[in-house]
């Protein structure tokens, strides 16, 4: 055997991102049902809620390599179920940018886009789904999937899509709103927690095979991006805002 | 008038201070006005009763109210009722009172009885009502009243004499046997059913320090009825040797029930049990390890005996049936149970094939070795609950491999070939599934056959092939084999089935192909197969071929390593056999010489890749041939190391055409020669085999530069030997080695590393036409398309010409603007391309025909097809205007405009199919050039002459001088 002894590196990483993703998303809910029961607006938090449970879920599939199983077509099926919570969380994500923005005719839309490309995943995954493809690179051992290309574009494009719009409609309404400090510092530390976490996937993705240092600073940056984005989600009681008040307030200010 | 003012603001604030919730006789009364005359200053509040008062039936108690302003009525009564609900259908009380006394006393009469014979004693209201008019007062609710209702309900109860009770008493303690049992009769004497009895007996025995209770059974008990607890399946109190005892038995001790006499709930009473002699044996339990047995699961049983008696038990034994089908019969442990102790009896496990409930039944001392002081009281039939079982198998699918073939001979001389296989995971099955089975059906005539068979089936059609029934242990799986005559073929492919008969559990392995067992499994590498030299942090391809591999060995192994370094820098385990990858060198590649590829093919064994089963014929591999150079990110490979780029392989050319020999890298100077298609090196002391020829066709090129050669003679170094070039060929490029010697083939000495490369494939060098030289349509694409990329530093090398960036902005200034003047937005590409073209030209004609002329190809072509020239396809056109080529595009409008200058010229119609007429109308149509060496300038003086009389002036535009081009160069004539 070539990988006796190597260290699933990412798989690790990203076991620690799912745990830490699972624990806020525990919290958050938790949270979220104290306000519930306080009879306060929660529509925005339930979003919240489902992100990082999208996000607990395709961590923990991520890290499966290694971990759960070192066989390659178990690999490849756990990569692709992730790779299909990549692109429910893109729909999450733009869900919560267009009700940020009280778009929602537009949210189903894009909801309609993104399942239709999971559906092409799913269909193109019948037709070719080879075995990921094992390199090691002693002493880590990486896994990559070995399905057709279009498939793994098209994948990119929808989170790229769905995590820079994010961004940028956070951005942009936080530069909007300049007379409420909290919705405006909010609106940010959204924007910068997706940021972080668009910035982990590329790292993962351009420089994955790149050892220890970048698989941490990817980690990371991941698990920045959630604390980030948490600080950033109306759940707590500070000035007893709401998500819905404060999305409405800086989308139309 | 004061007076009336003053009586509204009193009434007013009356009114806003009840509907406030005024405390008014200390409490709370809320206002509920039922209606107003119109005033909106009278009102009636009733203060008492006004929720939550229990009045008795025969008792008497007063209603009071308050009022304000209700001097206007006319009828001057007031009218009081107590009614049920708030509904008058069901009124108690009524009556009318004169005037507005405030109050009332009345009598509660008796209450009726609802429909289903329960006392309604609850829901009852006061209502007060000042009646408006005559007649009126009876109408409640309704209009034309002032009143109010009491703001909740208040309840009326009959005497307490009068409704029927239980009574319960404890008539009994006894002990009927002796079982043990305490057994204690209640029975209820009351007038009404107990409907949650409970029973608490103690043992109070003078000087008796037990602090046991035990409260037993709930349940009803219906009036004069009596029951005997301690039977039945309830909770009993039991002892456990003869004697008296005192007893209290307690009937509803936590005074649930309501009853007619409290008293007489409890009873004390002595109870003998009988002292016997001897030993009495009595089961206490019947249970299970796991407590609920597992269909498919073995469980195991034990039994409790108690020793009831006063003597001690010897050699107890049980007799059990399962209820299954199976029984067991077995001695105590320990065989002796003493008086007042427990033995436990631990039974052998017992397996229940399926879910259900069976009828067991369990029998001590069945033979009655053991005279016991009572004899019925020594068995005992339970119920066993088993649930069912997971059916998930825990043990693998086997993993089968070809192991090879060998011929061998029977004991009659018969020829045979064993097909041998071998089950690669057989550590994971354990030796006690090929234990010999007795108790399962035999082998033939083998009764010992083993627990588990092993079949050999054709994976084509599943039918069985062979099969071993008398296996000792799991390793025997690694000597399958099944025969087949020499020269037979055997099934395309085959697996095995384990059949473990205990379980009926089948274990089905993956198929095994022979592919051809004339052929042998091969894998070769292609590239690298030594002498190049990779980067760390680029990722270059990895080329192998192979040969009948077998569908099962589904994997490939590429590895990038050191030979005697254990390490391997970077191994991948690929799915398939895709012949390629493009293998990144990681950061960890430590840069050397000594680097080769190693290509293997494999197969997966239980989710893991194995590469180097040595069984598995089918695991081949191979590697580079000799070593390639890993050098760190950033050091030049081009600086150390040359590479062939063009021609590379299947290109075909006919002799004289141009051809474009490009390489990269190189060190200070590189040599491009031409070898045989077969060439490459060798081992033995030529070092290299040029397949029969070896001419220069350059001796003093520089590192990342590239040549034109039009494919005629090559000629040997000194110039002496000269060969024609008709065939295949390959290019062969030499730089200088790590000692700076212009080797190549083998190494040289003194660790002096070659330097060279060859094409990858051959490219074919045709014969040329005799009559015509076509022309060289793949150099003006070639040229085009680096044109049009932007990749100018390749068409100034070719060349010879440095970038000089104030010139093409003048072309910019001078050409490019009226260039694109009435066009559509021409992107920056295009403007740079055709900026280009007319600063430098493409070629050694366009270079040699001027600035001036290549502006003029760019109009013609503007003219001709009304744009510019963006595509790689239009530049080429563009490319062959400029030499004089036909463009493969047409324009239909172009041509049939210059057929018309035609005929204006030559007076008469242009004929196609003449090449000089055809010549004439392309060249004005589309403005081709004559090229730079056959141009003859004192020809187009004549030619501009010419037009001139023709057309009255000379030549001015585009057009006009495409005109005199065709009048000039292509021998059209009147």
């Amino acid at each position: 055997m070539y990988d006796d002894y190597m260290i699933p590196i990412i798989a690790i990483a990203n076991l620690v991102n799912g745990i830490l993703s699972a624990f806020l998303t525990l919290r958050l809910y938790m949270r979220y049902r104290v306000r519930a029961s306080e009879n306060y607006p929660t529509a925005g938090v339930r979003y919240f809620i489902a992100l990082y449970f999208v996000f607990t879920i395709l961590w923990l599939l991520y890290s499966t390599p290694g971990l759960v199983t070192n066989d390659l077509t178990w690999i490849m099926v756990f990569q692709s179920l992730a790779d299909l919570f990549v692109l429910i969380g893109a729909m999450v994500g733009l869900q919560i940018a267009c009700f940020a923005l009280n778009k929602s005719n537009l949210a189903a839309m894009l909801s309609i886009v993104i399942a239709a490309c999971g559906v092409a995943y799913i269909f193109g995954l019948a037709f070719s789904h080879p075995p990921s493809i094992r390199e090691v690179i002693p002493p880590y051992v990486y896994w990559h999937p070995a399905t057709p290309n279009w498939l793994r574009v098209m994948n990119g494009i929808v989170a790229a899509v769905g995590s820079l719009t994010f961004i940028i409609t956070f951005a942009v309404l936080g530069l909007r709103v300049k007379s409420n400090a909290v919705v405006r510092r909010r609106s940010f530390f959204l924007a910068t927690g997706m940021f972080f976490l668009f910035l982990a996937s590329l790292i993962f993705f351009l420089f994955a095979t790149d050892g220890f240092a970048l698989t941490m600073i990817a980690s990371l940056l991941g698990i920045a991006g959630l604390f980030s984005m948490l600080r950033g989600i109306p759940y707590r009681d500070e000035h007893n805002e709401q998500m819905a008040t404060y999305l409405k307030e800086s989308a139309t200010t | 008038m004061i007076k009336k003012l003053h009586q509204a603001v009193v009434a007013v604030v009356f009114v806003l201070a009840i509907s406030m919730g005024v405390v008014v006789g200390g409490s709370t009364v809320t206002a509920t006005t039922i209606s107003s005359d119109g005033t909106s200053n009278s009102a009636i509040i009733v203060v008492s009763p006004n929720g939550g008062e229990t009045w008795t039936v025969g008792q008497s108690y007063t209603i009071t109210w308050q009022s304000s302003s209700i001097d206007n009525v006319k009828d001057g009564s007031t009218v009081v009722r107590v009614h049920h609900g708030t509904s008058p259908a069901t009124e108690l009380i009524y009556s009318k009172l004169s005037g507005n006394p405030g109050s009332v006393t009345v009598t509660v009469p008796p209450i009726s009885v609802s429909s289903s014979g329960s006392v309604v004693n609850n829901d009852y209201y006061v209502t007060v009502t000042r009646c408006l008019t005559d007649g009126a007062c009876t109408l409640y609710p309704g209009t034309g009243s002032i009143g109010d209702i009491s703001d909740a309900p208040f309840t009326i109860v009959e005497t307490s004499t009068g409704s029927p009770q239980a009574d319960l008493r404890v008539t009994d303690i006894k002990a009927t046997s002796f079982d043990g049992i305490i057994r204690v009769i209640v029975c209820n004497e009351g007038s009404a059913a107990a409907s949650d009895v409970q029973l608490l007996t103690e043992r109070v025995d003078s000087g008796y320090l037990g602090n046991t209770h035990y409260l037993i059974g709930n349940g009803s008990l219906a009036a004069g009825s009596c029951k005997e607890y301690g039977t039945g399946g309830w909770v009993y109190f039991k002892v456990s040797s003869g004697g008296t005892y005192t007893f209290r038995a307690t009937a509803d001790p936590k005074n649930i029930v309501v009853e007619s006499s409290e008293s007489n709930n409890s009873l004390d009473k002595s109870v003998t049990i009988p002292v016997v002699n001897g030993p009495d044996l009595s089961i206490g339990s019947f249970q299970f390890t796991p407590l609920q047995p597992i269909a498919g699961q073995p469980a195991k049983p034990y039994i409790s005996v108690s020793n009831i008696g006063n003597q001690t038990a010897k050699a107890v034994s049980v007799l059990v049936k399962y209820g299954n089908g199976q029984s067991v019969r077995q001695v105590s442990t320990p065989v002796d149970i003493e008086a007042g102790k427990v033995g436990i009896i631990n039974l052998d496990s017992v397996t229940y094939t399926a879910a259900g409930v069976y009828s067991a039944s369990v029998t001590v001392d069945p033979d009655n070795v053991v005279t016991e002081a009572v004899e019925n009281n020594n068995s005992f039939s339970p119920n066993v609950t088993v649930v069912p079982g997971l059916t998930l198998s825990v043990l693998p699918n086997p993993q089968l491999m070809f192991t090879g073939t060998e011929k061998y001979s029977t004991s009659d001389g018969k020829q045979w070939v064993r097909y041998k296989l071998s089950v690669s995971n057989w550590t994971a099955y354990p030796d006690e599934m090929f234990a010999a089975s007795s108790d399962l059906p035999p082998c033939g005539l083998n009764k010992n056959a083993s627990r588990t068979w092993v079949n050999i089936f054709d994976g084509t059609n599943g039918s069985y092939i062979y099969g071993y029934c008398a296996f000792t242990k799991a390793e025997d799986m690694t000597s399958l084999w099944f025969a087949r005559e020499p020269g037979v073929n055997p099934p395309v492919s085959v697996f095995v089935e384990m059949v473990d008969r205990k379980t009926q559990q089948a274990y089905k392995s993956n198929l095994v192909y022979f592919v051809s067992q004339s052929s042998t499994p091969d894998v070769k590498v292609i590239s690298p197969n030594g002498g190049e030299t990779w980067m760390v942090g680029r990722n270059y391809e990895v080329k192998w071929s192979s040969s009948n591999l077998a569908p099962q060995n589904g994997y490939i192994v590429v590895q990038l390593y050191r030979p005697g370094l254990e390490i391997a820098p970077v191994t991948v385990t690929l799915p398939g056999n895709p012949g390629v990858y493009r293998l990144t060198v990681p950061s960890t590649a430590v840069p050397d010489t000594t680097y080769r590829v190693r290509v293997a093919s494999c197969q997966s064994i239980s989710g893991s890749v194995v590469c180097d089963d040595a069984r598995n014929k089918y695991n081949v591999s191979d590697t580079s041939d000799a070593p390639f150079t890993v050098v760190a990110a950033g050091v030049s490979t081009g600086g150390s190391h040359v590479t062939v780029l063009s021609p590379n392989g299947r290109e075909k050319y006919k002799q004289g055409e141009l051809i474009k020999i490009r390489w990269q890298g190189g060190k200070e100077v590189v040599q491009i020669g031409i070898v045989g298609k077969n060439a490459g090196s060798v081992s033995g002391t030529t070092g290299f085999s040029t397949d029969g020829i070896l001419g220069w066709i350059k001796m003093d090129g520089e590192p990342n530069d590239a040549l034109l050669w039009d494919g005629k003679k090559i000629c040997s170094l000194d110039g002496t030997v000269c060969q024609n070039t008709i065939g295949e060929f390959k290019i062969l490029a030499v730089s200088q080695s790590t000692n700076g010697n212009l080797i190549f083939g083998n190494d040289g000495i003194n660790g002096d590393i070659a330097n060279y490369d060859l094409s990858d494939g051959s490219f074919t060098i045709l014969t040329a036409e005799p009559s015509h030289i076509p022309p060289p349509t793949k150099v003006y694409d070639e040229t085009a398309h680096q044109l049009q990329g932007g990749d100018i530093d390749s068409i100034l090398t070719e060349l010879k010409l440095l970038r000089n960036q104030v010139q093409e902005q003048q072309t910019e200034i001078k050409y490019l603007k009226s260039l694109t003047q009435n066009l559509s937005v021409i992107s920056a590409q295009t403007q740079e391309a055709i900026t280009n073209f007319i600063t430098y030209g493409v070629d050694d004609n366009t270079k040699k025909l001027g600035s001036g002329e290549r502006a003029a190809v760019m109009y013609s072509y503007k003219a001709a097809f009304d744009k510019l020239p963006a595509t790689d396809s239009e530049l080429a056109d563009a490319v062959k205007i400029a030499n004089g080529r036909w463009p493969s595009e047409k324009s239909s409008e172009s041509e049939a405009k210059a057929k018309t200058t035609f005929g204006t010229i030559y007076g008469r119609t242009p004929d196609m199919t003449n090449p000089n007429d055809n010549a004439a109308v392309t060249v004005m149509a589309y403005g081709l050039r004559q090229q730079a060496k056959n141009r003859n300038l004192n020809s187009e003086k004549n030619g501009i002459d010419i037009f001139a009389k023709i057309f009255g002036h000379a030549p001015s535009t585009t057009e006009e001088w495409n005109i005199m081009q065709a009048i000039t160069y292509s021998g059209a004539k009147k």
